[in-house]
């Protein structure tokens, strides 16, 4: 990838990361459901969130680390694979790519649900 | 257009991914003030589940059993995080007012509770005179099963579990990561008992690593190795004998007493044991590390683990099943790279059952054993919540919930969270709802689990403030 596209990535990815926090709303109504996980790739993608994501943005929201359930799907591939500031990455190696695209499933899944 | 774009960037990194720039909004930070009023109305569960309000106005709680006829009973601390000492009870929750059933030393905190056969066995975490065990009948007349338990640190002697005839309990290791350091000085133990440190089950060997800070206890530099005293290095090969009872550990005695054994070790401070009846399996909640003190971990999350006989879980050289030699991620941002405390290791480390929250505290845990309440076979844990910035930063706040864990996916869902966009307590909701769960208890019958609230506890200026008679215990059940 080109260095400035590359740039324009990451700026694009901080200032998601900056604004989804207004994005999602107060939990207000019951908790059973949500999301509904209906589809293998789901499951699959929920166990793999859980083993690599939760700990840090329990339930997608700000933890540790900050909300990602506004940024986009190919900001988060990204900072996966590259693992901007104090995230680390995770290389193919350790979340193969179809795992990859169950948690960003899940995660819309997530965001769905939330709405 | 170049420049411009770099321009960009920084401002971009520094707003969101600077972790030195950025503060923290742990949920003890607020300015709110440091009352409380507890409503169920501001709690959010499960569709057909219901919260009320058993008791409040409690002094520390931290645990909660039943008798053969339903009552319920209540631990008080007594030691709380900030040094603050007050005394530890065990009471009797009446309608009315509670009735005090046994009043313990200056030794707390009590961290757990359970009943058997016709009497109470509390853990008492021993930050002046070294954890123990005790026994209380009913009408109050205590005696001491087991003492000199390694508790004067950081972390105590936790909540016991009767199981195959023997009392199980976990025991918290003295310091954070293995080094004792000026995090144990701002606890307040180091200068109380300024030889305290670690101690391994079996014999280890250390790698030699030492540590520089300031001399907590005289002038100038200490240099520090693990498992040593403050200011004592270590060498490369030396041998630390194992002994028992030894800190990191669940260690178990027979009930009609007898030799204190080593369960399992290479656990931080493995808070919520509890038994699983529908597997006949022992699980615990463990605590993992804090971005703090000469050996800093950043990102560590709590762990719920199935405990198995004979194996050694990875403190202080691993994280929830992960080397720090391995994986970079859990260096703290300004510090230097990890490197392994042991020259060998113990053993094979298991993997987590699942991985819970980073600093959320994940403490008391038990097992769902019923149909008619739901979820059977699943572990609900509290998380205390964070202790945020004493424990790293947080981007927000972190616990202060009831989740629920699923031991064959290693799926977390909320359980029982406060109102609102994030989670965090309800004084920094500004709300009335829950406080810092410390323990879950299921009812004997399975159909009501009992939430303990320990309340308020605030951090300010990088002290502890816990409020004193802010505990609450909810109690959760299906609606009729």
């Amino acid at each position: 990838m080109e260095v400035m596209q590359k740039i324009r990535l990451i700026i694009i990815l901080a200032l998601f990361v900056s604004l989804q926090a207004a994005c999602h709303r107060n939990r207000t109504a019951a908790l059973e459901g949500r999301p509904v996980i209906n589809s293998e790739r789901l499951k699959n993608g929920q166990v793999m969130y859980m083993r690599y994501c939760e700990s840090c943005h329990p339930g997608g929201l700000a933890g540790l680390g900050p909300g990602i359930l506004g940024t986009p799907s190919f900001l988060k591939r990204f900072q996966v694979r590259h693992g901007l500031g104090t995230m680390p990455a995770f290389k193919k190696e350790t979340l193969p790519k179809k795992d990859l695209d169950d948690i960003i499933l899940y995660l819309k899944a997530v965001k769905k649900a939330s709405k | 257009m170049k420049t411009l774009n770099y321009a960009l960037l920084l401002a971009a990194l520094c707003s969101t991914s600077c972790y030195s720039f950025r503060g923290s909004k742990g949920g003890g930070q607020t300015t709110a003030a440091a009352t409380r009023q507890a409503s169920a109305d501001d709690i959010l569960l499960p569709a057909g589940y219901q919260i009320e309000i058993v008791a409040e106005g409690l002094n520390y709680p931290t645990a909660l059993t039943t008798d053969d006829n339903g009552g319920l009973y209540v631990t008080e601390a007594g030691y709380v995080y900030g040094d603050v000492f007050t005394t530890p009870r065990l009471l009797r929750l009446n309608n009315s007012q509670p009735e005090v059933i046994y009043s313990g030393d200056k030794n707390g905190p009590w961290t757990g509770v359970t009943y058997h056969d016709g009497s109470f066995y509390i853990s008492e975490g021993g930050q002046t005179a070294g954890g123990k065990m005790l026994k209380v009948t009913r009408d109050g007349k205590a005696s001491v099963l087991l003492d000199s338990l390694p508790g004067m640190g950081d972390h105590h002697t936790n909540n016991p579990v009767i199981w195959k005839d023997h009392l199980y309990f976990g025991q918290g290791t003295a310091t954070n990561s293995g080094v004792v350091g000026p995090d144990n000085a701002d606890f307040g133990w180091l200068k109380r008992f300024p030889t305290f440190h670690d101690l391994p089950c079996e014999d280890i060997v250390l790698a030699g690593v030492n540590f520089e800070s300031n001399n907590h206890l005289g002038t100038g530099k200490a240099n520090t190795g693990a498992y040593l005293p403050f200011n004592t290095a270590s060498r490369p090969g030396q041998t630390i004998k194992g002994c028992i009872p030894c800190s990191g550990a669940i260690l178990r005695i027979p009930l009609r007493g007898g030799k204190t054994e080593v369960v399992a070790w290479g656990l931080r401070n493995p808070y919520g044991l509890a038994l699983d009846r529908t597997r006949n399996k022992l699980y615990v909640a463990e605590n993992g590390a804090d971005d703090r003190g000469s050996r800093p971990i950043f990102g560590a999350p709590d762990v719920l683990w199935e405990v198995k006989e004979g194996a050694w879980y990875g403190w202080p050289d691993y994280v929830a099943g992960l080397s720090l030699k391995d994986h970079k991620g859990f260096k703290a941002p300004g510090s230097a790279p990890l490197k392994p405390l042991l020259l060998k290791e113990p053993g094979e480390v298991p993997k987590p059952v699942a991985k819970l929250g980073v600093h959320s505290s994940s403490n008391g845990t038990d097992f769902s054993t019923s149909d008619q309440f739901g979820f059977k076979g699943e572990a609900f844990v509290a998380q205390f919540g964070d202790m945020a910035p004493n424990v790293g930063k947080v981007w927000k706040p972190v616990g202060f919930k009831v989740v629920r864990v699923d031991p064959e996916t290693g799926v977390v869902t909320n359980f029982a969270i406060n109102k609102g966009k994030h989670d965090g307590p309800a004084s920094w909701h500004r709300a009335r709802g829950l406080e810092r769960p410390v323990s879950v208890t299921f009812s004997a019958d399975g159909k009501s689990l009992y939430v303990v609230d320990f309340g308020i506890m605030l951090m300010r200026d990088g002290q502890v403030l816990p409020q004193p008679n802010t505990g609450v215990i909810w109690k959760i059940s299906k609606k009729s």
